[in-house]
């Protein structure tokens, strides 16, 4: 059994043409049936609203609206159709501050580039089984930016208002 | 502070069992046979650097900065995805430079210079892989003065 990809969609946002449409046949190849592609954020946001995706994968630096405001906007838009959709942002940075940065706006997955389709995957595989529980402290509104760490060797119990009581 | 669980939408449209590893893989080959004109790319990144060159420190240049770093890191990113292993990894060791400089200095300005010429140099003679003829001299000289740098200011 594997994922039915076919059942979701995905909008593509992404300025270089030729990166936008390598995604686009690296997604299809995966699966994915249903993949809109945007070249500029302002568009991006249009098609979000219009066709409401399941997944937002959008690169970060763009003409004059960035893929941080996209993601600003997806996240803090009153009419945004769904401001808690996973959203990867695709960058060539890699530097801490650049994706505390991007953390701090409310991306949920980061993706450097250049990535091989295992590196997309993962990020995939994260949004649909590891989300984020979400965070509104006012200044922030996002998936919550503390990645949950796991401790193995802990058997101990379990006293934390989100643990599940396993 | 307010915590949610919003529902999994997409989760539950795609159900379980991950993606087949052959899709993986077969997507792996869509990456490796990518192919876009990207030398027109990298002619358009020199022709942007260009104006380095014409750079007086005198002048504040805190912002243009930023416009350069944009150049580097899109060549670092897009250079491997199509067929320019070489392009990202020059790319790479100028960007770690410019994410950490705090001064636009002579030093800088003397990479920039240096890697200008080698995305000229690999646009002109088409050399893409990193066992191309002299590529590994540029890498190793571009490299050797980032290191410097990163030294000398004590990054």
């Amino acid at each position: 059994m594997s994922y039915t990809l076919d059942r979701a969609s995905v909008l593509v946002v992404e300025d270089m043409v030729p990166m936008a449409m390598l995604t686009k046949r690296i997604l299809h190849t995966f699966g994915f049936k249903d993949v809109y592609v945007a070249h500029d954020a302002e568009t991006g946001f249009e098609l979000f609203q219009k066709h409401a995706p399941d997944l937002v994968i959008a690169d970060w630096i763009m003409g004059d609206m960035s893929g941080l405001d996209l993601v600003k906007l997806i996240r803090r838009d009153p009419l945004s159709k769904n401001s808690y959709v996973p959203v990867i942002l695709m960058t060539g940075f890699s530097h801490k501050l650049r994706v505390m940065q991007a953390r701090d706006i409310g991306v949920s997955e980061f993706l450097v580039k250049p990535f091989t389709a295992k590196d997309m995957y993962a990020r995939i595989l994260q949004a649909i089984e590891k989300p984020r529980q979400f965070v509104d402290n006012g200044d922030f509104f996002g998936p919550d930016r503390r990645r949950k760490r796991v401790v193995q060797a802990y058997d101990g119990p379990m006293r934390r208002y989100d643990d599940t009581g396993e | 502070m307010k915590y949610s669980n919003p529902p999994n939408s997409l989760k539950e449209k795609v159900g379980s069992g991950g993606i087949p590893v052959e899709r993986i893989e077969r997507a792996e080959t869509v990456i490796a046979e990518s192919k876009a004109e990207f030398s027109t790319y990298i002619q358009q990144a020199v022709k942007d650097l260009e104006q380095v060159s014409q750079i007086s420190l005198e002048d504040d240049i805190w912002a243009e900065r930023e416009d350069y770093t944009k150049i580097v890191m899109s060549m670092k990113a897009h250079g491997k995805m199509f067929g320019y292993p070489l392009v990202t990894a020059l790319s790479y060791e100028v960007l770690q430079v410019l994410d950490v400089c705090e001064k636009f200095n002579a030093d800088m300005l003397d990479i920039l210079l240096a890697y200008k010429q080698s995305l000229k140099l690999i646009a002109d003679n088409k050399m893409v892989q990193m066992n191309a003829d002299g590529a590994k001299d540029i890498v190793n000289a571009l490299c050797a003065a980032c290191g410097r740098y990163l030294q000398k200011y004590s990054f």
